[in-house]
């Protein structure tokens, strides 16, 4: 219960005036200045010395708004981004690339080549690679007829043997075959470095049921100098094979040259597990 | 609070904070960075205040704020060196208005400010003590010496209220 009394009924009065009280404040304080009229000029006083409102321009408002692009949007300055790049700095970008790097690089070695259990991958030397031309440059294209090249396959003469073997046994000619042509290729250039490149033509569709080489081919000479019989009768036919070896001998000396001089001043060497692959 | 709420937060209270300020300090450069402070410091906090609390908070900074100016340009009251003569030889309305401004300039800051957030920005006691960081009782108080100052400096120069 409220009580006032002449010791706190100036604080009621200034609470009165201010209209701070409720109600039932109200009517007590109206009660005490009905018995006590003499505290009606008090309130008075506190009433006339209250400010009146007036209303006074910021000049400078429009400095203080900002842009609405993020409307609708809770802003928090303070807090640390969240974007997910700010996590990506260089280092780790680099990382993933070179990692990236050698799993492509690993995967082309081991599927175009055999990989021993040590490797010592050397790009073709100067050497090699004039020998490979001269066996490219010394082959005799001006019989040979046009020929269906995927240049993309490594198998192409594989599938030109298997077509041509086709065409051979229907005609009833002597079939002619070449025994595991794609290792002509690989034997070209890889060993290619110390020994003239041969190609092995074998029959095989003779009375045995058995294959055998029927014939060994210098593909470095001009003209195939085989000294049999049997090949001479069937040379058209050894042609466009001589012609596609020789097309993608080509092909293969201008990528390793390409090689050579794109990787002439740059050395590589990583490790998988027991496996060193070196490149100079 | 999202910027669009920041910015028609501007557009309702920045008048209303350069007023306070102003009438506080009296100085319409101190106003202007009174009013600057508080909205930089509303835009830093903007995740932690609601819009409908962010004209309580800037009043709560440009208290502070006022304070510190205050305290450093060594702003006192002094009643001696008040000229009341043109206002109290006009004994009308307006004459009146300007000789409670004159007498409110003269009461220290803390209840000054304490006036001007109740009568020029109408804010309850409760608000008051929540601006000023005091406590109910105390802006009671404040405010009943600031009333009777108010009074009596009226009085002294003759300009019976």
């Amino acid at each position: 219960m409220m009580v006032i009394d002449k010791e706190n009924i100036e604080m009621y009065l200034m609470m009165l005036s201010d209209g701070e009280l409720d109600e039932r404040e109200i009517k007590v304080v109206m009660d005490f200045l009905n018995n006590h009229p003499e505290y009606q000029e008090m309130l008075d006083d506190f009433q006339k010395v209250k400010l009146s409102t007036e209303s006074i321009l910021f000049p400078e408002i429009e400095l203080l708004y900002k842009e609405k692009i993020e409307t609708n949007v809770i802003v928090k300055p303070d807090s640390p981004k969240q974007n997910v790049f700010a996590y990506l700095n260089w280092k780790t970008i680099s990382s993933a690339a070179a990692i990236l790097l050698m799993a492509i690089f690993t995967t082309v070695l081991f599927v175009n080549n055999d990989m021993p259990d040590e490797v010592e991958a050397t790009i073709a030397s100067e050497q090699s690679n004039k020998s490979l031309q001269n066996v490219a440059e010394q082959t005799d294209d001006s019989h040979l007829p046009m020929l269906e090249h995927n240049k993309h396959k490594s198998e192409s003469v594989v599938v030109l043997q298997q077509t041509k073997r086709k065409s051979l046994i229907a005609a009833n000619d002597a079939p002619i075959a070449i025994n595991k042509p794609q290792n002509v290729e690989r034997n070209l250039v890889v060993e290619g470095r110390n020994e003239q490149p041969t190609i092995a033509i074998e029959n095989p569709f003779n009375d045995n049921g058995s294959s055998s080489v029927v014939a060994v081919q210098d593909v470095t000479l001009n003209k195939p100098t085989v000294d049999n019989t049997y090949a001479k009768e069937n040379r058209l036919e050894q042609y466009p094979l001589v012609k596609e070896a020789s097309e993608h001998l080509k092909e293969k000396v201008e990528i390793a040259k390409n090689i050579v001089s794109e990787l002439n001043n740059t050395s590589i060497q990583f490790a998988f597990g027991n496996k060193r692959i070196k490149i100079k | 609070m999202t910027a669009g709420e920041y910015n028609e937060c501007v557009k309702q209270h920045a008048d209303d904070v350069y007023r306070f300020a102003w009438k506080s300090l009296r100085s319409e450069e101190d106003a202007r960075d009174v009013v600057q402070h508080a909205f930089e410091i509303l835009w830093r906090n903007l995740h932690q205040v609601s819009s409908d609390k962010c004209k309580s908070y800037l009043f709560t900074i440009a208290h502070r704020k006022c304070i510190d100016f205050y305290r450093t340009n060594k702003v006192t009251a002094d009643i001696d060196k008040l000229d009341f003569n043109n206002y109290v030889q006009n004994h009308d309305h307006s004459g009146l208005k300007k000789a409670l401004e004159t007498a409110l300039n003269q009461l220290p800051l803390e209840q000054k400010n304490l006036v001007l957030l109740k009568d020029v920005e109408g804010y309850n006691y409760e608000e008051i003590a929540q601006i000023t960081e005091l406590s109910l009782s105390q802006v009671k108080v404040y405010l009943f010496r600031a009333r009777k100052q108010l009074q009596k400096i009226l009085e002294v120069y003759q300009y019976k209220v």
